[in-house]
């Protein structure tokens, strides 16, 4: 139980890491591969305080396993979060409408995310798949592109299917 | 003992990803988040009612739970990630389309942003997160806290294009 409480409250170092890190290189668009090298350091960090406590112990494989799951935990918690600030919909609406005080649905989609506008959003989507190379863009096609990207579109559609989920988005 | 202990919290999440399914397609109903933590709980609680019952084998509940709940979390990652991702839901349509081709047009079609916008703010009224007065919106009180925070925390992880 200690081990849990101690590496849940020790998670506290993923945000401090990810920060430093961030403020440490200040490069726009590393935020993302920073996150996972603060996990890395965090679990680390973990591994290490078990080995530090538990040294010597018979059960010291089964400490080992309670840290990595309480710390994968607490990573895709953080992911989650983090996502949240970086991606959310929501936030960025109530950001804009905090920002401009009042604002109009119309005048809302024209200023969305500090005035680049609601198409905007679409597009950094759309950006992003290409460049995880799931799609290709020529001229105004899109295209499928690698058979990773049929692989996630055909477990996706029967996940939904299988859970009656409807089409998402 | 260590595997005994991991075979609970495999056992338990396949309990869960049972009573899931079974809940999923026989209720029309709220299906949301907090739902797969209550069935998470409840599958959890009958494994180790079942295995205490039937076996004498002491089990540790502080290496099973978090093995068990890092298996949940994974899972709620994948469910909300394929449910809400807009990315994966082009990926479907293209999938779904002629040659596996579109237009962007044809995807603005399919996915129209202003509703989508109009939608959310329906929602965030519902939940008194901002309210409508003469054809405009303003943040009431959680949304301003929220607000500051945010904007707080784009600064100290210099984030510019977020949304």
């Amino acid at each position: 139980m200690e081990l849990v409480l101690l590496t849940i409250a020790i998670s506290i170092l993923i945000p401090i890491f990810h920060i430093l890190l961030i403020n440490i290189f200040r490069i726009d668009g590393l935020h993302i591969k920073l996150m996972f090298v603060s996990f890395l350091l965090y679990i680390f960090v973990g591994i290490i305080i078990t080995q530090v406590i538990f040294q010597g112990s018979n059960e010291i494989i089964m400490y080992y396993i309670t840290s990595l799951s309480t710390s994968v935990f607490m990573c895709l918690f953080y992911m989650e979060a983090f996502s949240m600030i970086a991606r959310g919909f929501s936030m960025r609406i109530v950001t804009d409408l905090f920002i401009q005080k009042s604002l109009s649905p119309e005048k809302l989609m024209e200023d969305y995310a500090d005035g680049k506008g609601i198409n905007w959003m679409l597009e950094k989507r759309i950006n992003g798949i290409e460049n995880l190379n799931l799609i290709t863009k020529q001229s105004n096609n899109i295209t499928l592109s690698s058979n990773y990207s049929f692989f996630i579109a055909y477990i996706s559609l029967n996940f939904k299917k299988i859970l009656k989920l409807g089409r998402g988005g | 003992m260590i595997s005994f202990n991991i075979l609970i919290s495999l056992g338990s999440f396949i309990v869960f990803l049972l009573l899931h399914l079974i809940i999923w397609r026989n209720r029309d109903s709220y299906r949301g988040v907090n739902l797969i933590l209550i069935i998470s709980v409840i599958a959890y609680s009958i494994t180790i009612f079942l295995i205490s019952f039937y076996s004498q084998s002491v089990i540790k509940i502080w290496m099973t739970l978090p093995t068990y709940y890092c298996l949940i979390i994974l899972y709620a990652h994948l469910y909300i990630g394929l449910l809400k991702s807009v990315s994966i839901r082009i990926i479907e349509e293209l999938y779904s389309s002629s040659k596996f081709k579109m237009t962007k047009n044809e995807i603005d079609n399919i996915y129209p942003v202003r509703e989508m916008v109009l939608s959310r703010l329906s929602l965030l009224e519902e939940n008194n997160w901002i309210k409508e007065e003469n054809g405009s919106y303003k943040c009431l009180k959680k949304a301003i806290i929220i607000a500051k925070v945010n904007l707080f925390l784009h600064k100290i992880y210099r984030l510019k294009n977020t949304g």
